[in-house]
């Protein structure tokens, strides 16, 4: 009866009703919250409301597997198939970099890099929406793609151009 | 059955301790601040590269040290996560913590997590569930852990038992401690429609190890309190807290906040309000 009653209120707490909504906003906004820590940049690109819309579809769509809320966070595939992000087709891509520096911040000293290859200039893109940045932020689409190593040196996460 | 361990080789003074958050603990590490004791949050440090464990690090050995967990799905039909409950164990044998603790909830269901601490029906079935699953994770863990009850927003309708008796009898037949949340007991008294007080009377003597305060706020559509850490403790709460001093005595406690955290020197501020509390506790005999 137990499992029973669980997968019910499970079902009940996905839905739209009132009385498990405190469950469900702490349920989708725990998952959203990481979303947006993880992926800054990307927050910037698309505007926090329109970033809040798409992380909470991703939360009910692809759940978290691991107790560890530091484990999930991937976006980009995600953003693959939201129809609404198909005029920002670099927007995966910048996921993927802001993934893999996540788990670098978290990765084992000594782990090697990650290798991300994109026909994007997704660094560039990184680098101009940094809150500090100020240099031009004009990054054109054609200028050419991009293979990136991520990882952990001695001062923290980061990515260097290959 | 599990055995009770001695831990780190400093146990929590009976004063109020704060739940460690990110933001203050370069500031912590500084040690300008007297800190009665630090809470972690175990599923913040379980990763390899843990961004926080220099910091632990320095701060072990000079400051006591409890883990809390939200990750054991206690409550959960699901088999318990021994990969999971592996990975708690390596961090507890790192940081040596004085006390284990968890939650009497469920956080995940086939596999999905839904990392919020989810009410349970209050059965005779749940309570054999729950009893069974603790008594595995103290074997497991090799310790007797603390339970805590949660703030609740609604109830099962099949639910055949008083809370207060079902985290008793949980506790007794695992053989576990129970922390105590002043702050959920009431946010649920008010949310379900029983009193708070009675829940405080009702719980056994011998098992509350340790006090839980922090502040909660209303809902923004409705009616129902929610637990969000995100505000001072409210007033009625501190009258909850002194009169779970007044039954179990002077006890190590923990000032949660979560959200709008304050300046490090504010929450410690907060957390002496409680200490002030604690300090004027009759030890109780026996």
């Amino acid at each position: 009866m137990l499992a029973e009653l669980q997968r019910a209120f499970v079902r009940e707490l996905f839905g739209d009703g009132a009385r498990l909504r405190p469950y469900r906003e702490t349920t989708l906004g725990a998952l959203a919250d990481a979303l947006a820590a993880i992926h800054p940049v990307c927050v910037r690109l698309v505007g926090e409301d329109a970033f809040r819309q798409l992380a909470r579809r991703c939360a009910r769509e692809r759940p978290s597997r691991s107790p560890d809320l530091n484990d999930y966070g991937e976006l980009a595939d995600f953003i693959e198939g939201f129809a609404p992000a198909r005029a920002l087709p670099y927007l995966a891509d910048v996921a993927r970099l802001e993934w893999a520096l996540h788990r670098a911040r978290h990765a084992a000293p000594g782990d090697g890099p990650t290798i991300l290859v994109s026909p994007y200039p997704i660094d560039r893109i990184w680098t101009t929406n940094q809150p500090d940045w100020e240099g031009d932020t004009e990054v054109r689409l054609d200028e050419g793609g991009v293979r990136l190593a991520i990882g952990r040196g001695p001062d923290g996460a980061g990515f260097t151009r290959l | 059955m599990a055995r009770s361990r001695p831990g780190s080789s400093i146990a929590p003074p009976a004063r109020c301790g704060i739940g460690l958050r990110a933001p203050h603990l370069a500031e912590l590490v500084e040690g300008r601040h007297e800190v009665p004791f630090l809470e972690l949050l175990a599923e913040n440090h379980l990763q390899p590269g843990d961004p926080a464990a220099a910091g632990l690090e320095a701060l072990r050995g000079r400051t006591p040290l409890t883990l809390h967990s939200v990750g054991m799905s206690l409550g959960s039909s699901d088999p318990l996560d021994f990969a999971h409950l592996a990975r708690l164990r390596a961090l507890a044998e790192r940081l040596e913590p004085a006390l284990v603790s968890d939650h009497l909830a469920w956080v995940s269901l086939d596999g999905r997590q839904l990392h919020d601490l989810l009410p349970l029906p209050l059965l005779e079935e749940a309570v054999a569930h729950v009893a069974e699953r603790v008594a595995r994770v103290q074997d497991f863990l090799g310790r007797r852990i603390a339970l805590e009850n949660v703030s609740s927003y609604a109830r099962f309708a099949e639910s055949e038992l008083a809370e207060w008796d079902f985290l008793s009898e949980i506790a007794a037949r695992a053989d576990c401690w129970i922390l105590l949340d002043v702050n959920n007991v009431f946010v649920s008294a008010a949310n379900l429609g029983f009193a708070a007080e009675a829940y405080v009377d009702a719980l056994p003597r011998a098992r509350v190890v340790q006090l839980h305060v922090a502040g909660h706020e209303r809902e923004a559509e409705g009616e129902r309190l929610i637990d969000s850490h995100g505000a001072p403790v409210a007033d009625p709460v501190w009258a909850l807290f002194e009169r779970a001093l007044a039954r179990f005595g002077p006890l190590p406690a923990v000032l949660e906040r979560d959200r709008a955290l304050p300046p490090l020197a504010q929450l410690l501020d907060e957390a002496r309000k409680a200490d002030a509390r604690i300090a004027r506790a009759v030890p109780r005999a026996g």
